[in-house]
Parts: structure tokens; C-alpha cells; sequence
């Protein structure tokens, strides 16, 4: 099951890869740099993804004490840090040629650095408490918490003045006036992060199953 | 212990960056930028200021040589002459967002320091009409004529 | 409008870096997993 969701995703990504550089066109205004979004708006959303079954997850664990729960939020958490740490990266090679800096402190930006910094902090809590019920309990309350800041990180472009632009697909109740082939080329791409997403949580989520068999 | 350290170290940076990053959110990112009305209501000069408007169509001025720029931004209610030296980015132009870094100099312009482009989350396609006019446009100047 | 293709490259190549990474990670943690599992466990 992991391993057919591991090539859904390899194949997701080539495809995903054809459609940025060939499919797509070259953007009018910023030319091919543009072709960066194809990484950037993916990777973010899997973020939110991430952090948001974070939340749910450690919702249910409060609630049932399921080992499976704690699993599962511990698993997507990891890797949401990594997913934040390419938006940021791939954001910030981006915002150089074209705004002019690699980085800047608008809503938007400070609310993503206090999002990853957030999850780290969750991450350093679940290796810094040895005794696996509390740390799953304190990183649960932790992960409820820290997923106050998604709502904060996308609809601040609305709420505050920002260097960032507004959303181009996620924006709430209006449709995308860009054309196809570069809505279809960020969709495939979007299907694609996603199913590497789930690929990574399932195996991350197994692994941690099997380390903590090994310690009991 | 030893690992009891690390993971107090690490705890004291995460502590430390997510304090300096609300501290920067707070005095930065909830007003981000003014704008031109809101500094030509009360500029005050030396002060450090980030503007943000729509540079005025007609308005800039552009020496590569001595990498002198100047243009107004705007917000449709007033304008604010700016005026800085160096390379703006590439998405700098007329008719186009910018947010700029400086100081309201007293003598009625804004001295930038960092010029910022602000671009817009709507991306399009080259319009395929006018890539043919172009490729037509080489042919008859290369004399190929096809 | 200057293309900027390095820094197209430059974001892409992080991103598989980073990604291709983590994969590799999980990998190794699993080979340590199953080598500590297969051994006799030791007695505390």
C-alpha cells in the first residue's frame, strides 16, 4: 500500500515536472521565474495540510488516548517542518529577482517563520520527554495551539498590508481568471505534493510504530 | 544530562527566534507599509518609513550611469515623489506596485533605500496573437520570405 | 524581463534536495529499526 502510494507520487511528480517547464507557458510579466510557484504553492499547501491533520490528530488523541493519533501527528508534524522549510526556501529564491529581497518581515512571512519555528519547537518537545504518554499529551496541546497560526498565515495578505500577493487559486469565493495550462499545471503539481505527503506520513507513521516496539 | 542540555539549548533558541519573530510581527507586519495619503498627512523627517503605492504612469526617471531613479508613488488620493539610487528588481516599472524603504527627507521627496516590487497573483500566458505578429515582424526583416 | 533560470533552478534543486533527504532519512532509520529488532534483546 506505502510502496503504491510511494510511485503515485513519483509518477505524480514527473508528471508534475513536465507540466511546469513544457506545459506551462513563460509567464508574461516575470518570464521563467515564475516557473518557481510550481514548487512554492504546492509545498505550502501540503503544509497546511500537514499541520492541519497535526491538529486533528492530537485532537483525537486527547480525546481517546490512541497511540495511533499520537503516531499520526507526531509523523505529519516532521513532516510539515520539512514541507515549511522548502515553502520558505523556494519563497525566498523566489522573492529575490522579483521583488527585489530575499526576505522581508510582512504578515504573511513572519507568520510562516513563526509557524516553523512553532513545529520545531513541537518536534525538539516529543525527543526532549522520555516518558511517552506525557510528551504525547503536552505535544497534543502543543499541536492544537500552533495550528491557530494557519488561518493567521493565509488570510494575512487580507488582513494586513503585505509585500506578498493574495492567493491565485486558494481565494476565497473567486475564481481564477489565470489561464489552463497554468492552472493545470499547478493542480497536477498540487496532486502530486500531496500524494508524496501522504506517502511520507505513512511510512513515517510505520516507522515510529516499529521504533516504539523496539524500545518496549 | 548531556542531552538534557541540548534539548535546553535548543529550547532557549526556538524561545528566543519565535519572541524576536512576534516582536518583528508586531512592530513590522501590522502596518507594514503606509500609505501616500497616510505620509503626507503627517511626514515626519528623518523618520524611518516604508511607503507602498502604484508608481505613476509617466513618472519615472532612470540615469544607468550615475544609477539615479526617480518616480512618484501613489495611491490615487496623493503622491509622494521618491527618489533613490541603484537597481530597482526587475518587476519594478510604471503602473506597478512598489513598497519602498527610506525616509521622508523634509525637502519634499522620500529617499528610498530599498526599493521593493509588489506583483500581482495574477499570472497570464503570452498573448499568441502578438508572438505571431513578432515572428512575422523577424521574418520580413531577415528577408524570408516564405 | 530577465528570465532568472538559475534561480528556477536554484529553488528546484533545494526542494529535491530537501525532499529526496528526508526520504533517504526515513530509509536509514527504518534499516536501523529492523537490524536493532532482529537482535537478541538485550537484558536491562
Amino acid at each position: 500500500m506505502t510502496r503504491v502510494l510511494g510511485w503515485l507520487a513519483a509518477a505524480g511528480l514527473v508528471i508534475g515536472l513536465v507540466m511546469a517547464f513544457v506545459i506551462a507557458p513563460r509567464e508574461v510579466t516575470q518570464g521563467h521565474v515564475q516557473r518557481i510557484m510550481y514548487v512554492h504553492v504546492p509545498t505550502a499547501w501540503v503544509a497546511y495540510l500537514a499541520f492541519a491533520v497535526v491538529f486533528v490528530a492530537s485532537i483525537v488523541y486527547l480525546a481517546r488516548r490512541s497511540a495511533t493519533a499520537d503516531r499520526l501527528a507526531h509523523a505529519s508534524a516532521e513532516v510539515g517542518v520539512v514541507f515549511t522549510g522548502v515553502t520558505i526556501a523556494s519563497g525566498s529564491i523566489w522573492g529575490k529577482p522579483t521583488w527585489g529581497t530575499w526576505w522581508t518581515w510582512d504578515a504573511r512571512l513572519t507568520s510562516v517563520a513563526i509557524l516553523f519555528i512553532m513545529y520545531l519547537g513541537y518536534l525538539l518537545l516529543r525527543g526532549m520527554i522520555d516518558e511517552r504518554e506525557r510528551g504525547a499529551r503536552y505535544a497534543a496541546v502543543l499541536g492544537i495551539i500552533a495550528a491557530l497560526d494557519i488561518p493567521l498565515v493565509h488570510f494575512s495578505v487580507y488582513w494586513w498590508r503585505t509585500l506578498h500577493q493574495p492567493p491565485s487559486l486558494m481565494k476565497p469565493g473567486g475564481a481564477s481568471t489565470m489561464p489552463a495550462p497554468i492552472v493545470a499545471a499547478l493542480l497536477v503539481n498540487l496532486a502530486a505534493f500531496t500524494l508524496l505527503y501522504a506517502y511520507f506520513v505513512a511510512r513515517r507513521t510505520r516507522l515510529l510504530a516499529r521504533q516504539q516496539q523496539a524500545l518496549a | 544530562m548531556k542531552r538534557h542540555a541540548k534539548f535546553l539549548i535548543g529550547g532557549a533558541v526556538i524561545a528566543a527566534a519565535l519572541a524576536y519573530m512576534i516582536y518583528a510581527g508586531v512592530t513590522q507586519s501590522v502596518v507594514y507599509f503606509v500609505t501616500p495619503s497616510e505620509l503626507s498627512a503627517a511626514p515626519v523627517t528623518g523618520k524611518a518609513y516604508r511607503l507602498g503605492g502604484m508608481v505613476e504612469k509617466g513618472s519615472m526617471r532612470w540615469e544607468p550611469r550615475s544609477l539615479d531613479l526617480s518616480f512618484r508613488l501613489s495611491d490615487g488620493k496623493a503622491t509622494i515623489p521618491v527618489r533613490h539610487r541603484g537597481t530597482p528588481p526587475d518587476l519594478f516599472g510604471e503602473g506597478r506596485g512598489a513598497v519602498v524603504e527610506g525616509s521622508w527627507a523634509g525637502d519634499g521627496y522620500f529617499k528610498a533605500t530599498t526599493i521593493l516590487a509588489k506583483h500581482s497573483e495574477d499570472y497570464q500566458a503570452p498573448d499568441p496573437a502578438s508572438a505571431e505578429r513578432h515572428k512575422e515582424m523577424i521574418k520580413t526583416l531577415s528577408g524570408d520570405t516564405r | 524581463m530577465p528570465d532568472n533560470w538559475s534561480f528556477v533552478i536554484a529553488a528546484y534543486a533545494i526542494a529535491a534536495v530537501a525532499l529526496g533527504g528526508y526520504w533517504r532519512r526515513l530509509v536509514r532509520l527504518e534499516r536501523d529499526v529492523e537490524r536493532r529488532n532482529a537482535r537478541p534483546r538485550r537484558p536491562r
